[in-house]
This record gives structure tokens, sequence and C-alpha cells, in this order.
């Protein structure tokens, strides 16, 4: 399998080709398009684990309970790959578990395993921004992000704002929290945080898609209910 | 008239110069700035019925401006209305299928016309209509997102939101992706299957899938007529 990311950082898409017999398991609408010879399976989010397991993906993950694995029969094939909103695409060789924000994973090896880590009472705040799929195993993982993708390798501590997050390694450790006191809480525009301890990698995004979806709710025209 | 193209591929604009007396048609709106030498005119392009086919049917506006420079040589700047790039082709007698809306602008040898895309198309979710643009000259066209070229040999297929553009010489087919599943369960739709030999621009992003994501951000307000 060959990866190729083009028109990066803005409106990023990620060619995969595929030798014959390869496989790569997409998001839901994520395929733009493809080779004749390339045949695409609906299946649920998590194949292993049952029904259950995606369904938590699909409702506390915010991921679409459905995923595509596309499969290139007779001989090699292409599929182009690409995200909703504007943004980058990273290419991850994925080795052990790493958690990706929910919205931000796009494509993967058909031999990662993917689940969802609930937050809990820590993430209750935030909102549905905070749920993280739990990718394990190893081979190849595309995520996605709205803006710009910034890889930080953390060595210690960094406190990131929670609708920036993409992913990171395992071996941090991550605590959601108010940055300040709680006037910044409420009038400083930061709202919460995720404070990160230990040694791993982080990826964060450059444009946060609360604040985006704040702000073009104010300028669509409201629903009639 | 010579044209360049600055800020691809992200927020891209075209700087058009034209010799005195040479002119430009564009779509309305599509006027970013231009020198006080040119002027422009709008009118329905050949006539109110063809107008009203190519704005109802192509979704394209009704009215296109012609920005013709006077005296002296002058330029203008055109720019689309989405973010994403804007192709240039030039047509030599040829045609150029175009998914609605993607024209921008032109010289005024090239003509802008609806094409009646076959039932098939009623189901591709991109209207029963393309664009069919022809003649001799330049054509300015955008995407929601890159423009991702393939040179099509054989068989290719496209998510029926990300077909920008397309050559005729290929012919297409809108088809299911997959068994009955996928159809419904996959979140790709229909898709375009182009055959033959040819070009096919496709875009990196789709509109549709993201107006319906941006759908859900809407305030919702209750109705007036809702009692209380």
């Amino acid at each position: 399998m060959n990866i190729d990311i083009k028109y990066n950082p803005s409106y990023a898409m990620a060619l995969v080709q595929l030798a014959d017999g390869e496989q790569i398991q997409a998001e839901g609408g994520a395929m733009m398009s493809m080779s004749a010879n390339v045949a695409i399976e609906t299946h649920r989010a998590t194949k292993k684990g049952g029904l259950l397991k995606s369904l938590k993906a699909a409702f506390l993950g915010g991921e679409s309970f459905w995923m595509n694995t596309f499969t290139a029969n007779g001989g090699a094939g292409e599929v182009a790959l690409a995200p909703t909103l504007p943004g980058d695409v990273k290419l991850i060789q994925c080795a052990g578990t790493l958690f990706v924000q929910s919205s931000s994973y796009l494509a993967g090896s058909p031999a990662l395993e993917i689940d969802t880590k609930f937050q809990g009472m820590k993430g209750f705040f935030s909102g549905e921004s905070l749920f993280f799929l739990k990718v394990s195993g190893s081979g190849p993982l595309l995520i996605s992000s709205y803006g710009g993708i910034e890889e930080i390798q953390v060595q210690g501590e960094i406190m990131v704002d929670t609708g920036h997050i993409v992913g990171f390694q395992e071996g941090l450790e991550y605590q959601v929290r108010k940055l300040g006191g709680w006037k910044s809480f409420f009038l400083g525009g930061e709202g919460l945080v995720c404070h990160f301890r230990g040694s791993g990698k982080l990826w964060v995004q450059s444009r946060n898609i609360p604040a985006f979806t704040k702000w073009l709710g104010e300028k669509l025209p409201p629903k009639q209910r | 008239m010579n044209h360049e193209l600055l800020g691809k591929p992200d927020f891209p604009i075209v700087k058009v110069s034209l010799a005195s007396g040479e002119s430009m048609v564009a779509e309305s709106g599509a006027m970013v700035a231009m020198s006080s030498s040119v002027s422009i005119k709008t009118e329905a392009r050949g006539g109110i019925l063809q107008a009203a086919k190519r704005s109802l049917l192509g979704g394209e506006s009704f009215f296109v401006n012609t920005f013709t420079a006077g005296g002296a040589a002058g330029e203008v700047y055109f720019a689309p209305a989405t973010t994403g790039d804007l192709e240039h082709v030039a047509l030599n007698n040829t045609d150029l299928i175009m998914s609605r809306g993607a024209f921008v602008c032109s010289s005024p040898g090239v003509a802008v016309d609806s094409k009646w895309g076959g039932f098939k198309a009623l189901f591709a979710g991109e209207g029963l209509f393309f664009l069919k643009v022809s003649g001799s000259g330049d054509v300015f066209f955008s995407s929601f997102g890159a423009i991702h070229k393939v040179a099509v040999n054989g068989e290719y297929i496209v998510d029926t939101g990300h077909i920008v553009a397309f050559e005729p010489s290929l012919t297409y087919g809108i088809d299911r992706v997959g068994g009955l599943k996928s159809l419904f369960l996959s979140g790709e739709g229909l898709v375009c299957r182009f055959r033959g030999t040819g070009t096919v621009w496709v875009q990196t992003r789709n509109q549709n899938s993201f107006a319906a994501w941006a759908d859900q951000f809407r305030r919702v307000e209750r109705s007036s007529s809702s009692d209380d």
C-alpha cells in the first residue's frame, strides 16, 4: 500500500494505491473517487466486539456507525479519500495505541482496532468534542483536521484547548480543567483545556470546530420548530 | 488577452489583461477589481429564454457581465465564491461538461449552455443538468476544495458530489457503489462511472456534505404559530 497526501494543508486528500487484494477502511462518505476494480463493503465501525461497540462508537464517538472497506480486486487500484471540512490530512504509522478525536478519523488499515474511550465526568463540560476513538495495532492511519495539523513532541506538561485536539499517543496522561480562574473561564473565551503530562506525540489543529460552528450558527437562518 | 492565475491553489484569483477593445464574460459577482478604462455591460446573454435556462437549470446567474477595455488596455481580476481552486482550460472548437455553478468567466468566443444530463442524473443529487461550455477561447472554472485532475483511460468512479468537469469524450453512467447495503448505509450515495479516454476534474471537498454538516449547527427557533 502506498499513501500520498496531496493538496495539503488546505484541502488535503489521501491518494491510496492498493495492490491486488489490499484493503483500506474509511469513514462513511470519505470516498471521493476510485478505480473501477475497487470494491466497497459497508460494515459496522467496529468489526470486533459486536453491535454494542459500534453503537458506542457512533453515539459517543460521533463517528459514523457505518464504515466502508475498499478492496482492490484483480489488479492494483486507487482510492482517493477526503474529509468533509477544509483542512489537512496526516499519515501516521500506528504502532501501539493512540487516541483520535472522533471526527478526525479519516481512514486506516483494516488491521487497526477501533474502540471508543468514554471520557467520564472529567470531560463533562466540554461536550461532544472530547470523545476519542482508541486506535490500536500496527498499520497506516489517516487523521484529518479542521485547519492545519501541528505535531508536538510532549516532554513534561502542556495545555491544549479542547477544541484543538486531534489526537495523542497512549503514553500521555490527560485531565480536562479550566484555564486560569473562573473569570478567565467565563470571560476569557478559553473555556476548557486538556492538561497533558508525560512523554509522547500530540497532534493539534490550527482551527477550532466548536468555535467555527458557533460563529456559523449565528450567520445561518434559524430552523423553525 | 493574457491571464495570470495568482494565489493557487488555496485562494486563487485570476488577473486578466485586456488589450483595447478586448472583453471577458463573467458570472455576476465574480469581478474583484478592474482598471477604470474597463467598462461593464450586464445582459441576459443569448436572450431571456437562454439565460433563464442557464440559470434555472444550470445553476448559473441569469445575468452575466461583459467587461470591455475601452480606449486603453486594462486589467480585470475575477474570483469564485467558493473556497477552493480555480482552473483554466483553453477551448479550440471543443466542448467541456461542467457541474452546476462551476463556471466563473471566459473569453467571449465561449458559449455556456445547460445540458440535459438525462434521467440518470436525476438521482445524482446534482440536479438534472450539467453545463456545456463550447467554442474557442479561455475558460475559468472553480471547485470547492482543491482540483484533482484524473486522466481516465478505461473506467473510473467519482462520487457525484465531487465532479467539477469532464471532457465529452467520456461517457458516464450514474451507478450505486457496491451492494444495496452500501447504497443506503455507506454514506457514499451514488457515483458517476466514467468510461473512455479523457480528463475528469475532481474536487477534494463536497459542498453537499459540507452543507449537511453545517446545517446541524443552525439555531432552532420556535415558530410563532405554536401555542404558548
